[in-house]
């Protein structure tokens, strides 16, 4: 009864907000508050159960990738938006495709879940599989230290009912399996080669508290050769040869996260050949190497949180980049980080701008990268960006999330990020 | 004349954008026609021989506890090098292994290397905002995020009075010892305040026996756009965990 009546007014606070043009995790608090166990009971009928995704990074894109393999085998998924990776978040996501009786019909959910939260949710909705991606220095003035985001994220992991699927490569989540969990831990990693090739590496956080502290861990996918929208993952001594929703050693990570997880969700029904051809048929998720059309052109969404992603991106744009628009703003709190970043990539940036600008061309003036014009306004910047627009050649805009947003819109993509 | 501004452990102590303040003094003296090596030193490194000013920057407690043992063997040199005149420029929890002692949650004490005349508390409730100081050499504009308090010497001045956050909290800033400075702010602060920058360029070339001189650059108008943005912004709430 207070199931239904939660699913009921949270529907309506949820078409109020989208009246207002808000895409908000507000309907969901409001649905939480009249049923405190809206989450445990909408999960409670899942055949396959629910797999969380952590991570400082990559979480909505392998969120998204995990979603369509399984989808490409068959099967009917659960999940939540880029970003909405609070309780209330997960709740709002609820609420959009629920019906009135408040409980998921699906065969399985995939759930990407903020650090913060994820041993709350996972004490609640009993994950079968957890997958950690990664621990990367992220949102300290959050987090304190980037072992607190770590520790939540392997506290997490062990409350896996059935497999912990972790990384090897990382100094913390690579420890997952000294924690009385080692037969339940199946791993992913990059070859050396792959890593070497890459300028700044995979910039996983270093463990200052435990180095070495690695585990010996059961790898069964292996990142082994990089092309510039593909990969190949080795599996058992096989390869399975996949393209890739958007440039960069980091989504080619993702995609292994991605394979791993859903080769142990499935077992015996996986098949390669529909995961390959799930990964042919993948647009990006939300943001994350996205190319939109803009006036005669299109552009590149290159969005970033943190220092490694903005980092990692640029290590993978093209050569030829087009006009930049580099934008940021409060949504980024602390980005003091940016000094750490090497903008070699960018040899000139056409406009700077989001409430932070000045900062950001504080930094490039000091590193050496050109620009032309600094301008707060989004708005105003992306009427810049308009006037450059040159037929066939591609913009790239690096931005932040609430920039993204922003800009979207502006370019006439309204619709929030959604990973169906 | 080539100046060398050494950089103790870029890795470790690095979390908050340090290596900012060590490219903007860099790049202020370069701009001013000086040549500037900068040299990063770390664990089993030997100290270089002349250096021109010592950055040490913010990191977990975990990383900064790693720099001090390593450290340990370096405190006469360094002491020599403090009272010489060579400008430090320490952060967070670098500048605190600089101290005398630091006083953990569970009550135990550690060590510092006693460079600075202040101890470190570090149990104090968090706090997240941005920071409008008061300082000895000029308004600072910064970052704050303080969990620890700095209890200072008699007689060791603050570097300055801090105005923070939405609710206006008053806080000390730092120690100023001579031609040093030790602070609790980021930003990076030295990016976001050029002026501290040069102060410490001051400094540094005239330990060298150069002259320096404060010359406007074209970075300053960005550097004071951006205080401005944070000053517009003093009431952001920043989301923060528990300690």
């Amino acid at each position: 009864m207070r199931q239904s009546l939660a699913v009921i007014i949270g529907k309506c606070v949820y078409a109020l907000t989208k009246l207002r043009g808000g895409g908000s995790a507000f309907p969901g608090l409001v649905a939480l508050r009249i049923a405190p166990r809206l989450l445990q009971n909408a999960f409670i009928r899942l055949p396959r159960g629910i797999v969380f995704v952590l991570g400082s990074n990559g979480k909505s894109t392998t969120t998204h990738m995990v979603s369509q393999v399984l989808r490409a085998h068959g099967l009917s998924v659960f999940t939540n938006p880029t970003g909405a990776n609070l309780p209330q978040g997960v709740a709002s996501s609820l609420l959009r495709q629920v019906g009135m009786g408040g409980v998921i019909r699906a065969d399985i959910a995939v759930l990407e879940v903020d650090e913060a939260f994820a041993v709350e949710l996972a004490e609640i909705l009993l994950p079968r599989v957890v997958l950690g991606l990664n621990t990367q220095i992220d949102q300290l003035y959050r987090f304190i230290d980037t072992e607190r985001a770590g520790v939540m994220m392997l506290d997490a992991m062990a409350l896996a009912s059935e497999a912990i699927v972790t990384n090897r490569d990382d100094p913390f989540l690579s420890t997952v399996g000294t924690r009385g969990s080692s037969d339940r831990v199946v791993a992913f990693g990059v070859s050396r080669d792959v890593v070497a090739a890459s300028p700044n590496g995979l910039l996983n956080a270093q463990n200052f508290s435990e180095p070495g502290k690695a585990t010996k861990l059961n790898v069964v996918t292996e990142v082994t050769a990089l092309s510039d929208l593909g990969t190949t993952l080795t599996m058992h001594g096989e390869q399975l040869e996949l393209s890739l929703p958007a440039r960069g050693m980091h989504y080619a990570v993702d995609a292994a996260a991605a394979v791993t997880t859903v080769r142990h969700v499935l077992g015996a029904e996986w098949s390669a050949q529909l995961a390959a051809g799930a990964f042919a048929a993948m647009k990006p998720a939300y943001g994350r190497g996205e190319v939109l059309p803009f006036e005669s052109t299109d552009v590149t969404f290159v969005m970033f949180k943190n220092m490694a992603s903005l980092q990692l991106n640029l290590d993978s744009l093209p050569r030829e980049t087009g006009p930049v628009m580099v934008a940021i703003d409060e949504g980024t709190p602390d980005m003091s980080w940016i000094y750490d970043v090497r903008f070699d990539a960018l040899r000139h940036v056409d406009v700077i701008s989001g409430d932070k600008c000045w900062q950001m061309a504080n930094c490039l003036a000091m590193k050496g990268v050109t620009f032309d014009l600094v301008e707060p306004n989004v708005e105003k910047a992306v009427s810049r960006m308009r006037e450059l627009a040159t037929a066939g050649v591609r913009q790239t805009w690096v931005v932040n999330y609430e920039i993204t947003m922003i800009a979207r819109k502006l370019i006439g993509f309204s619709e929030l990020a959604s990973s169906s | 004349m080539t100046i060398t501004l050494v950089h103790l452990f870029p890795v470790e102590l690095g979390a908050s954008g340090d290596s900012g303040n060590v490219q903007t003094v860099a790049y202020r003296l370069r701009e001013r026609g000086f040549n500037v090596d900068v040299a990063t030193v770390a664990a089993g490194d030997e100290l270089p021989a002349a250096p021109g000013a010592v950055f040490i920057g913010n990191g977990p407690w975990a990383a900064a506890q790693r720099a001090l043992e390593p450290m340990a063997p370096w405190r006469e040199g360094l002491l020599g090098w403090l009272a010489a005149g060579v400008p430090f420029f320490a952060v967070g929890t670098g500048a605190e292994i600089l101290a005398k002692t630091i006083t953990m949650r569970d009550g135990h004490n550690v060590s510092g290397l006693g460079l600075f005349p202040f101890s470190v508390a570090r149990d104090r409730e968090r706090l997240v905002a941005y920071n409008d100081c008061d300082s000895r050499l000029g308004r600072i504009v910064g970052f704050s995020d303080l969990s620890s308090e700095w209890i200072r010497d008699d007689g060791a001045g603050p570097l300055g009075i801090g105005v923070i956050g939405a609710k206006r909290v008053v806080r000390d800033d730092g120690v100023i010892l001579g031609s040093s400075i030790a602070t609790q702010l980021g930003g990076p602060v030295l990016a976001l305040n050029p002026h501290i920058a040069d102060w410490l360029a001051g400094k540094i070339v005239a330990l060298a026996g150069g002259t320096f001189e404060s010359t406007p650059l074209p970075t300053d108008a960005l550097a004071e756009n951006a205080r401005a943005v944070i000053l517009k912004n003093m009431d952001q709430v920043f989301t923060t965990i528990a300690l």
